[in-house]
């Protein structure tokens, strides 16, 4: 395989193999992530400046420093330690101590260490799509849930499955998809599962999905669809991101 | 790690409220190491560099697994 192509991983892939791949590139990657996407920005603009907000999958802290800087108290998770460290550092950089608290904490989307109903809202971005098997995806969603306080909304956003970057690759993988599955039975990974190399070289694991199976996913995982749309970043024909804003409904008992 | 997240923070295996137990703070009282006591399970989780690593043990132990065969 030549440096830099994409791959479909043989069979499903474990959430260790893919979270170790972040903590190697955790140096590198927070690079070129630092630019704040609008679309972020906008919806934390509609929240209170004393919101209690989750990062969740914080990366290197560029959202959650936004947020910060509003006024609002942080608390950024993410699985890679080498992430949440630099997220740590850019966080208490960003914010006036005395006016509101940040912290990064080392943990996983599939089980949040905080309480149920902990947190105002919630950001979940560039980040669902990680998770292996559409199981793990729901179970990251009841727990950005579960710590919401009732009306909590949450910024979800993942990358578009038929972008102009990937639709090649996706058109192929309808022809090869089936034959897979026979071969594999349930151990076949699913179709929009793909690795994606880092600097040509690390593999990192993606589900890429439709707007229809990202809104399915959250509603699956008893959150109200607030808004969903698709958007162009870096694409020129193809939307490459989708957005959905959730809501913890009123009448859950959060578990 | 500021102290008032004890409020919030819990066990990421059964949401068990955690003790915590400083050994190093800062002058502004940010907990700097230390160890978070989970009062259901008992899992011990450790606070490093400022960064409570609140993992889930079997999550941890395979990264920490994929990590070495990356190395080895």
């Amino acid at each position: 395989m030549c440096a830099g192509a994409v791959a479909t991983p043989r069979t499903q892939m474990d959430v260790g193999q893919a979270v170790a791949a972040w903590e190697k590139i955790a140096q590198s990657f927070s690079e070129t992530r630092n630019r704040p996407w609008d679309q972020v920005v906008d919806f934390l603009e509609t929240l209170p400046e004393d919101a209690t907000l989750v990062d969740v999958a914080c990366g290197n802290g560029r959202h959650g420093v936004i947020a910060r800087k509003m006024g609002m108290r942080v608390i950024g998770v993410d699985a890679s330690l080498e992430l949440a460290d630099i997220a740590r550092e850019r966080l208490a950089e960003a914010g006036d101590k005395d006016a509101s608290q940040a912290d990064a904490v080392g943990g996983s989307a599939m089980n949040l260490p905080l309480a149920r109903n902990s947190v105002d809202h919630g950001l979940f971005i560039a980040a669902l799509h990680n998770i292996p098997g559409r199981e793990g995806r729901v179970q990251a969603l009841r727990e950005l849930r579960r710590v919401l306080r009732p009306r909590g909304m949450a910024l979800v956003s993942v990358w578009a499955r038929w972008q102009d970057r990937f639709a090649d690759h996706y058109v192929k993988e309808l022809l090869r998809h089936v034959p897979r599955k026979l071969r594999y039975g349930d151990e076949a990974p699913e179709f929009g599962d793909i690795l994606i190399p880092w600097q040509g070289d690390e593999m990192r694991f993606y589900h890429l999905m439709s707007l229809r199976e990202t809104i399915l996913t959250c509603k699956q995982a008893g959150l109200f669809i607030r808004d969903a749309w698709s958007e162009k970043l870096a694409s020129q024909w193809l939307p490459d991101n989708h957005f959905v804003v959730v809501e913890k409904p009123q009448n859950v008992d959060g578990a | 790690m500021e102290k008032d997240l004890m409020d919030i923070l819990r066990c990421p295996e059964d949401k068990g409220r955690l003790r915590l137990d400083v050994d190093e703070e800062a002058d502004d009282g940010e907990v700097l190491a230390g160890t978070l006591t989970c009062q259901e399970c008992e899992h011990a989780y450790p606070i490093e560099d400022g960064i409570p690593n609140l993992l889930p043990p079997d999550l941890q132990a395979e990264i920490e697994e994929e990590l070495e065969d990356a190395a080895g």
